[in-house]
């Protein structure tokens, strides 16, 4: 039965990642024409594009139907699945209400309104482009309302976001808003089990999650860099933010106990690497970290806007499970996660008296977190990637597991959660 | 270096070694006949009905044992050689040893009119009794399930799960009726008649013929005049210490081995925990053989403290205990008497539309809260614990009656103006 089901799930993430491939790269399969009026699947849209917004139907906007169609269609499966918890019902129809109209008939009326296409709710750097020229561009051009919604977009990057994560960890973002895990929460419900819970699964997540952050933050000041006038100025505000931050994680102990040394040092040589580039930029023709800023957006784009997030982010999710993309690759999942982490008050309480050691929690965990492991020591578990689901509290059959945001103890380490737990004295 | 050998993998034998581990480097033999590495007995279930798999069950990977130096042997022990400090094995092996801590847990109750060795004839506890199940199902017919207890309930949901129609037939006039007040059997009731579980009551077996030439099925005569044919009987009739292999030796036996409160038999250099230990003395309101996980877990602990050269005393402290019938969970924390008496009366709470319950139990003469027992509703242990050992007043527990809710803000909890006093009846 296990491998009857493991084909299956084969063929099916074969045929998910292909339907990417032909989306992304090769939309004339898909009917769609340039000169001439659409056809096949993408002419099927043309009606509902021509209705909404009176041009017929490109790629994108067939992707954007079929997402929000699944995102609602599984999102009734879901709750009523769920319906006995009112947190997973009410989540859920916080995602489907995001995606049917901030990411969909939002961004579609702003266009027929001829105003630049806009998720509001997507943030950076989860939409890396945000700061990109003709992005900015676009907004600043659009009048009154496109600069409204400039700063109403910069207002919730850096500060309504980190306020909601402080009082309620990430999940704020990561499970009732976000599109990528409004598709994962109920398209990939299905699939969260096949998410690997191995030490080495967590390790490869760091070494994918924060690098990716940080190729964001240099390509963004690469763009800005280029776009600004004022050089530099921007160059001193990135290099003093950096060192500030440096300062920060290196004396504040308390907070950043858990931080293990290998990422303090890392981070110190991303900010010597990122002020070297600017500073070298300032007192050379060539561009900060002497690479073409389009170039640079362009490759990110391919790589992780298109292939990561996107072919592998979905059409992987029967064989990785359901947050691919969240886990290993999202960008804004690594800031929100590091502030879950050490500013936020989020944490799951797990009572160890009653832990019987079932595993349906580890299981069914999404982000991979061996939650049992801290469950049966007794442990609060407080993890930057765990986007605070509750599935792990609704599944677990002995109400051991509570998503709480009451004041609790500093974690201490991020290695293996059983070695810790049962470190030899 | 003293060694250490540990007879039985179940969680009494784990938190042994895990405890010897933390405290001192000892070698540790770890030896099992059953599964070669320790799993969780009470999520057999789970992997039965296919929401788990084997390796979901298993809370440490045998490379943690390896890496905690804990050796693993696969092996069935026939006979303890007290007098030379010797296992020996079924195959004539013989293993010493300096100290020993028997954690054999408990074998099925066979009631006198049944013989396991008939075909169709089922128990529910090792993980052999699983391959069984799983290879009868396909066959078996209108099974039927005798027993009164969480395994019971554990084989009907089993059997249901597969649409095999299981009758659950139970001695008692309710289900439940050694461990819930009344009140709280026909929640359970009402749980079963929702999944369509025929339940007979007063049903208490008095003999079996077992099938032969003529007939395929077996026929239970129940002593009410009932008759039951089936070819399929699942058996959750209680539990016994699994010690018959101790017989002859000079270790003091009751019903399991006697122990003191630190876990240490008649003989200096064997100590035993879990289900298997008999408690030489125990608390007025509470029993000499407690045979769950939770205690066999701090057993363990107490146990393995001891070993590694830290006196420590086991404590019967304040009772709890989880369960879960269907969907529907049991939380007891303290002492709720399940009839009434002259000192104990109740403020209790029940909705059987939603199927929660929840009840107050306290004494009358002093006024203080003696335990709660909630069915549907998840309590906080923690927080309830110390109010018991404080000697919480009845009143100051209706006052924050809030703050015993161990669930999310959004779920349901009973106030205050719900509960009603009620003398049991
Ligand atoms: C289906 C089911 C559900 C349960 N659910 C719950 C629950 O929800 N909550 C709860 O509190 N309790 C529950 N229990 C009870 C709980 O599982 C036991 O109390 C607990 O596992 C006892 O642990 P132990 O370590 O003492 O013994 P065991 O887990 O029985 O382990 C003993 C081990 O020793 C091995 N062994 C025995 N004799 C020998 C020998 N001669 N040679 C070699 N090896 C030997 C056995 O094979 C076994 O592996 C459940 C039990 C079952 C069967
Ligand atoms: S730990 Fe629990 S809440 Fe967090 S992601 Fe995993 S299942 Fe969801
Ligand atoms: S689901 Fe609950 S009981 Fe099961 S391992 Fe997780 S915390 Fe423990």
């Amino acid at each position: 039965m296990n491998n009857k089901s493991s084909i299956w799930r084969i063929i099916l993430g074969i045929l998910l990642t292909s339907f990417y491939v032909v989306i992304y790269f090769f939309p004339e399969r898909l009917g769609l024409r340039i000169e001439t009026a659409n056809v096949g699947l993408i002419g099927l849209f043309d009606p509902l594009s021509i209705w909404l917004k009176k041009v017929p139907a490109s790629q994108w906007f067939v992707y954007g139907c079929l997402y929000t169609f699944f995102v609602l269609i599984f999102g009734l499966v879901f709750i009523v699945k769920h319906r006995k918890h009112p947190y997973q019902l009410l989540r859920t129809l916080s995602v489907m209400f995001f995606q049917l109209s901030f990411a969909f008939l939002i961004p579609e009326f702003l266009q027929r309104l001829n105003y630049p296409y806009l998720d509001l709710k997507n943030m950076w750097p989860l939409n890396y482009y945000y700061f990109f020229d003709w992005h900015l561009d676009g907004l600043i051009h659009s009048g009154q309302l496109g600069i409204l919604l400039l700063s109403l977009g910069l207002l919730l990057t850096f500060i309504i976001s980190p306020i909601l994560t402080y009082k309620y960890g990430k999940r704020w973002y990561c499970s009732w808003v976000c599109g990528c895990g409004g598709l994962a929460e109920t398209a990939g419900d299905a699939f969260r089990q096949y998410s690997n819970k191995s030490s080495r699964a967590w390790k490869v997540e760091r070494w994918l999650i924060y690098p990716i952050l940080f190729i964001v933050f240099l390509m963004t000041i690469s763009v800005l860099h280029s776009y600004l006038a004022h050089k530099l100025l921007f160059s001193l505000s990135v290099i003093s933010f950096l060192l500030l931050f440096h300062l920060w994680i290196s004396l504040d102990h308390n907070r950043f106990v858990g931080l293990p040394p290998i990422a303090k040092k890392f981070f110190l040589g991303f900010s010597l690497f990122t002020s070297l580039g600017l500073i070298q930029a300032y007192f050379t023709q060539w561009p900060p970290f002497l690479i073409d800023p389009y170039t640079l957006r362009s490759a990110y784009g391919f790589l992780i806007g298109s292939l990561f997030s996107g072919v592998i982010g979905v059409g992987f999710y029967p064989i990785l499970g359901n947050r691919v993309w969240c886990r290993f690759g999202c960008p804004m999942a690594a800031i929100l996660g590091f502030q879950q982490k050490f500013l936020s008050r989020f944490r799951i309480q797990s009572n160890a008296s009653l832990c019987i050691a079932c595993g349906n929690c580890s299981t069914y965990c999404e982000m991979g977190i061996d939650v049992r492991a801290y469950a049966l020591a007794g442990k609060d578990i407080k993890r930057s990637s765990c986007v605070g689901c509750g599935i792990c509290e609704s599944i677990c059959p002995r109400g051991v597991l509570l998503l709480s945001t009451t004041k609790g103890p500093n974690f201490q380490n991020e290695a293996d959660p059983i070695d810790y737990l049962y470190a030899v004295k | 270096m003293k060694k250490i050998v540990i007879l039985g993998n179940g969680i009494a034998g784990v938190q042994t070694a895990l405890t010897i581990r933390q405290n001192s480097n000892a070698r540790i033999l770890l030896i099992s006949e059953e599964h070669p590495v320790f799993f969780a007995r009470t999520a057999m279930m789970y992997v039965f009905m296919g929401q788990l798999t084997e390796k979901d069950i298993v809370p440490y990977p045998e490379a943690f044992f390896k890496g905690h130096q804990i050796d693993l042997l696969h092996a069935s022990i026939s006979r303890v050689d007290v007098p030379k400090n010797i296992l020996v094995s079924s195959n004539n092996q013989k293993i010493p040893y300096d100290l020993l801590l028997i954690a054999t847990g408990s074998k099925p109750n066979v009631p006198d009119w049944a013989n396991s060795n008939w075909p169709g004839i089922h128990h529910f506890y090792h993980w052999q009794d699983l391959t069984a199940l799983e290879s009868s199902i396909p066959a078996s017919n209108q099974p039927v399930v005798i027993g009164g207890g969480l395994i019971a309930s554990e084989l009907v949901e089993m059997m249901q799960h597969h649409q095999r129609n299981p009758k659950l037939l139970v001695r008692e006039s309710y289900f439940g009726q050694h461990f819930l007040p009344q009140e709280e059997g026909l929640l359970v009731h009402e749980i079963f008649r929702q999944k369509r579980i025929p339940l007979f009551l007063n049903t208490s077996i008095k003999s079996l013929i077992p099938p032969d030439k003529e007939r395929t099925s077996h026929t239970l005569y129940a002593e009410n005049g009932q008759t039951f044919s089936t070819d399929f009987i699942g058996l959750g009739t209680g539990v016994l210490p699994n010690i018959d292999f101790l017989r002859d030796s000079p270790l003091h036996l009751g019903r399991g081995i006697l122990v003191n409160n630190q876990m240490q038999t008649n003989i200096e250099n064997i100590y035993a925990a879990g289900d298997c230990a008999e408690l030489n003395a125990c608390l007025p309101d509470r029993k000499t053989i407690e045979a769950n996980w939770y205690v066999a877990k701090s057993m363990g602990e107490i146990a393995g403290k001891n070993i590694a050269g830290i006196p420590s005393n086991y404590y019967q402290g304040i009772w709890h205990n989880t369960a879960k019938f269907f969907n529907l969970e049991y939380h007891l924390c303290g002492n709720v008497p399940l009839e009434a008496t002259d000192n104990f009366s109740s403020y209790f709470y029940k909705n059987s539309k939603r199927l929660h319950s929840l009840r107050l139990a306290f004494n009358q003469s002093t006024n203080q809260l003696s335990g709660v027992l909630s069915m549907g509703l998840r309590i906080d242990y923690s927080l309830l614990k110390n109010w018991l050992e404080e000697g919480i007043s009845i009143e100051m527990t209706l006052n924050n009656l809030p703050s015993l809710s161990y669930q999310n803000k959004l779920g349901f909890f009973p106030s205050r103006n719900l509960l009603k006093e009620v003398r049991y009846e």
